[in-house]
């Protein structure tokens, strides 16, 4: 009997054995899985009380803050509605987006380094402090253009294109980051057919109009093509042109009202630029032919979607992308035909001619730090790609100086500053007025600022769109260092 | 007449120690919930330790000679189980201790009475009898008071009993009395068929009444927790008491041979397998209890975190069948891995008081009550853990229940009655 | 020392607790098992019975009462003394070692048997077995 007692005891003991091997496998192996599961009711528990990180301007404005409830609940503050689209919202009913999304673990501590006190501080339970994020928008202008825009759909965009930093980014409608908790505004943002929700800037999708001559004549100079003073007379001019049955009137010419002059034909390529001749730009379309024109389109950045700090929509050449048909390179070379672009994307191409025909990456955020104030993350800055020569930029530059100075754009004139710039309005083709466009960079000899301005359906770029960007390239040049 | 009287000093600063120890965590729970040490209510624990050095100090005067090591382990193990249960409701706490003290009580008569534990073989039909009629009773008569869809309770005026607990020291009782008289026959002559040599069939008799008692539990009650472990105490005794291993495995045979019957039979079975089997496919279902108590444990790791910090709340049942996934969390694998070493010495300790012991009665009797404890602690654990599908049985002097702690004291009573007598044969 | 920190060493001295709480058992368990081998040490609880005494002064059927270490022999100063031809003056030592009998042959002329079987080393003895020293024959029993 004994024998049998203590082979009972044996049993017991393996069994224990294999339960406490068990449960280190649940404890220790498969912890961190466990704990990962969304039915983790822990996981929100901690959501609602890490204390999410601070997002700064670049002088210090506190842009997210945040309060702690007598739960030690955390709840977001956000201190400027016009910035909603790049901060985004951090919600537990709504998740997180744009950059509240996509610092989502700097804001929540999750990327630190981990040291000794950080250890003991998760084991005593305190609040996980996030990182603070300091972008680079700078306030003052981002209230100003957001006073200077008018209050329909549209978008602006500063930045300086020695860096790439985004100085200031508008789109409106915008809505109210503090309030998303409450549903009914909740529900009337989804409702509200001007989609608010929507980062107009670098997520709206249109036409670029005239502003993509930029593009072409940079591509005319750089293949070596075209020079400036490629001269076009008579109906090469003044239109009409016919591409395979398709006419381009002579409307369309805009040699009538350049600038409030009228300009006869012979007229050079720069000419065709200031006054922006369509008849021309799609003549140098279809001689640079379509596989040239798409290459340069996408040097420019069309048909890939840039790194940045939020998330960006393509800009796209056309529907099929491989090879375009005459009429679509035509209309594609002043801007129209299969082409929608993201202001963004108009942004960064007019940079790379202030820039020696580099693209600066665009850059939202400054630095990532942590709650000690060291220093988590860097500027990332960079270059995307260098689409043209600094020979070619040069040129281009020269060109859109004379527009701003003698052509399309002189609404945009800034006492005493010398800039270059590029109107544009985009048919859209739906009976509704066109979008105004307006991109430009000043001043010309060393560029602190690049600016791009979009209305929805604003009509004329040289009317409406180069107004707008004045006033915000009046704002943005004291607030920009030398 | 002289009083004798023994002062159990090893017992007595053990059970200082794990007082110490209870308290201490007492006031740990209450500066995580205060920020104060003593803020938190210390009467009901005070009221715990302080019954359990009286009992020592009783045992002093009633059962001098009896094992020392018993009580504290006991004690510590109860202790613990009333701190986290007070932390996951603090009122089921309160509720627990009364139902201890009403234990200690039962332990304290039990070694007071002049009879020996010997006596109780004379009534083994008694015991089964009884136990039978309980669980007879509890189907027809009882209560349904968690909404189960089953009567497990028998209540009066708003106490509830649960008689399936007090039947396992029964059984064992009875077990004990039947395979010690027995012995000579049942390791003798035996009936054979071909090369399979089979006991005498009448005395298969208990065999197959436990077998039909587990199966009857099993279908009318949904209780298969409480099947596998009336099961797995009778096999277990029946190897002790017979040196045969042909007796289990025929018992474990024609258990498998109910369960796999019961799996086509019964689509609660068949759930609780799947359940088993995949958990995560179940995970807001029939599995949701086992996914969140293997999540809560993984929120433990290895130290745990911390009393009172955790949230173990998130698990359902935690008090009782899951108690060990709040101990998980808040004191890690190493709180489990003590409290589970605490059970193996209780149990070690319980099974070489029977080793020692030269009453065939007594040895199966201690060995029996051992088994009950082991089992019941790989059925609830490895149900918890996965090793084995989920069986509902509170987990031995950490579960609440009431029931569940007046039948773990009656083990330790009948134990310390044991040692006691078995020193005093050896004096 | 902030609360924080305090409740965090209080939490580890806790689950420590019960780890040395498991220690001190262990402790008590040791000490409580060498008191009792001890305790065995000194009343050997079993009995050489005679069986067949051969020419010694013992009958059959008497019981020699065993030390924790006795030697068997015909000379004077063993602790039991056959007086009986076959035996050598220092013939055998049955013996506890804590947990067991143990039976050493010390080099007699006629051998020692334990069941039958000559006794060549050290030897573990269970009560009922049988031992001849020389022709004397003796039996294990408990007392």
């Amino acid at each position: 009997m004994n024998a049998n007692i203590r082979r009972l005891g044996v049993f017991f003991l393996v069994a224990f054995a294999i339960i406490i091997v068990d449960l280190t496998y649940w404890q220790v192996f498969d912890a961190a899985g466990l704990q990962a599961r969304a039915d983790n009711p822990r996981l929100r528990y901690a959501a609602i009380h890490v204390r999410r990180g601070l997002i700064w301007d670049r002088n210090g404005t506190v842009l997210a803050g945040r309060s702690v409830d007598q739960y030690g609940v955390v709840h977001r503050t956000y201190l400027d509605p016009s910035l909603s689209q790049v901060i985004g919202y951090s919600s537990q009913q709504y998740g997180n987006s744009e950059l509240e999304a996509s610092y989502n673990d700097y804001l929540t501590g999750q990327k630190v380094g981990t040291s000794w006190q950080a250890e003991i501080d998760q084991l005593e339970h305190k609040p996980v402090v996030g990182n603070n994020v300091t972008l680079t928008i700078d306030d003052r202008l981002q209230k100003e253009i957001a006073n200077i825009m008018p209050d329909q759909p549209s978008s602006a965009m500063v930045a300086d294109p020695r860096t790439g930093e985004i100085l200031g980014m508008v789109s409106k409608p915008s809505f109210d980051a503090g309030q998303i908790g409450n549903p009914s505004y909740w529900q009337a943002l989804l409702n509200n057919p001007d989609e608010p929700l929507i980062n107009r800037a670098v997520s709206g999708f249109y036409p670029p109009g005239s502003t993509f001559k930029v593009v072409t004549l940079s591509a005319a100079l750089d293949s070596g093509v075209y020079s400036l003073d490629s001269q076009f007379d008579g109906q090469q001019a003044t239109g009409p042109l016919t591409v395979q049955g398709h006419v381009y009137p002579a409307t369309i010419n805009n040699l009538g009202d350049c600038g409030g002059r009228v300009v006869s034909p012979p007229i050079s390529l720069e000419e065709a630029l200031v006054c922006s001749d369509n008849i021309v730009f799609a003549q140098v379309g279809l001689r640079l032919g379509s596989s040239r024109f798409i290459d340069y389109a996408q040097r420019f950045g069309l048909g890939s979607v840039p790194s940045f700090d939020i998330p960006v929509a393509e800009s796209r050449i056309g529907p099929s992308g491989s090879s375009l048909d005459p009429v679509t390179l035509a209309s594609s070379a002043f801007g129209q035909g299969g082409l929608h672009v993201t202001p963004l994307q108009m942004l960064l191409s007019v940079e790379a001619i202030a820039d020696e025909g580099r693209i600066p990456r665009p850059v939202l955020v400054r630095s990532v730090t942590a709650p000690d104030g060291s220093v988590v993350q860097n500027e990332q800055t960079g270059t995307l790609g260098q689409p043209i020569s600094s020979g070619a930029a040069d040129l281009v530059k020269q060109a859109m100086t004379q527009v701003v100075g003698v052509g399309t754009g002189v609404l945009a004139q800034v006492p005493g500053v010398t800039m270059a710039g590029k109107t544009g309005t985009a048919e859209t083709g739906d009976g509704k007025p066109p979008h105004a466009w307006f991109v430009c960079f000043a001043p010309i000899n060393h560029p602190r600022v690049a600016v791009v301005v979009m209305v929805e359906h604003g009509g004329e770029g040289a009317t409406v769109a180069a107004p707008l960007a004045k006033q915000i390239v009046q704002a943005a040049l004291p607030l920009v260092p030398q | 007449m002289r009083i004798r009287y023994t002062f159990r000093t090893a017992e007595f600063v053990l059970l200082i120690l794990a007082g110490a120890i209870v308290i201490g965590g007492f006031c740990l729970l209450s500066a995580v919930d205060h920020r104060h040490i003593v803020t938190g209510d210390l009467r009901y624990p005070a009221l715990y330790v302080g019954s359990t050095l009286l009992l020592s100090l009783w045992m002093g005067r009633f059962a001098p000679r009896s094992d020392q090591l018993i009580l504290p382990t006991v004690s510590l193990l109860a202790g613990v189980g009333v701190l986290v249960i007070s932390r996951l409701d603090p009122s089921l706490g309160h509720k627990q201790v009364v139902w201890i003290l009403l234990g200690e009580t039962g332990v304290a008569i039990l070694l007071a009475l002049p009879r020996s534990v010997g006596a109780l073989r004379l009534y083994k039909y008694t015991w089964a009898f009884i136990g039978l009629v309980l669980i007879i009773a509890t189907i027809f008569l009882g209560t349904d008071i968690n909404g189960s869809g089953y009567r497990r309770w028998i209540g009066y005026h708003g106490i509830f009993f649960q008689p399936v607990e007090l039947l396992k020291p029964l059984i064992a009782i009875f077990f004990a009395a039947y395979l010690d008289e027995k012995h000579e026959l049942l390791t003798g002559a035996r009936l054979r068929i071909g090369r399979l040599r089979l006991p005498p069939f009448q005395y298969l008799g208990p065999l197959v009444l436990i077998w039909s008692l587990s199966l009857l539990l099993l279908v009318k009650q949904n209780d298969l927790g409480s099947a596998l472990l009336f099961l797995g105490i009778f096999l277990a005794m029946l190897y002790i008491g017979t040196a045969r291993a042909v007796y289990p495995l025929t018992g474990l045979g024609m258990f498998a041979a109910g369960v796999f019957a019961s799996f086509h039979l019964f689509p609660h079975v068949r759930l609780r397998t799947e359940v088993w089997l995949d958990p995560w496919a179940h995970s807001t279902g029939s599995g949701f209890q086992l996914v969140q108590g293997l999540i809560a444990l993984g929120a433990g790791g290895i130290g745990g975190q911390g009393l009172g910090q955790g949230q173990p709340l998130n698990v359902p049942v935690v008090t009782t069948d899951f108690i060990l996934a709040a101990i998980g969390e808040e004191l890690g694998l190493a709180g489990i891995a003590a409290l589970l070493g605490l059970l193996l010495f209780l149990i070690f300790r319980g099974m070489a008081i029977a080793v020692e012991d030269p009453d065939g009665f007594r040895k199966l009797l201690a060995a029996g009550l051992m088994a009950i404890l082991g089992i019941q602690t790989i059925v609830i654990v490895g149900g918890t853990t996965r090793l084995m599908p989920l069986t509902g049985v509170p987990l031995p002097f950490l579960s609440y229940g009431g029931s569940s702690a007046l039948a773990n004291y009656l083990i330790a009573g009948l134990l310390l009655k044991i040692s006691s007598e078995r020193a005093q044969v050896q004096t | 020392m902030s609360v924080d920190d305090a409740l965090l060493v209080g939490r580890i001295a806790f689950v420590a607790a019960l780890y040395a709480f498991l220690l001190v058992l262990g402790l008590l368990l040791r000490r409580e098992l060498r008191t009792r081998a001890s305790l065995l040490d000194e009343r050997a609880p079993c009995d050489l019975l005679v069986v067949d005494p051969h020419d010694t002064a013992f009958e059959a059927g008497e019981r020699i009462p065993l030390l924790s270490q006795s030697t068997i022999g015909r000379g004077g100063d063993s602790d039991i003394v056959l007086d009986d031809s076959f035996v050598s003056a220092e013939h055998a030592r049955l013996g506890w070692n804590g947990r067991g009998w143990v039976l050493v042959d010390l080099g007699s002329t006629n051998g020692t048997l334990l069941n039958g079987k000559q006794v060549k080393r050290a030897t573990s003895v269970k009560p009922g077995d049988t031992i001849e020293f020389g022709r004397v024959k003796t039996k294990l029993v408990p007392v």
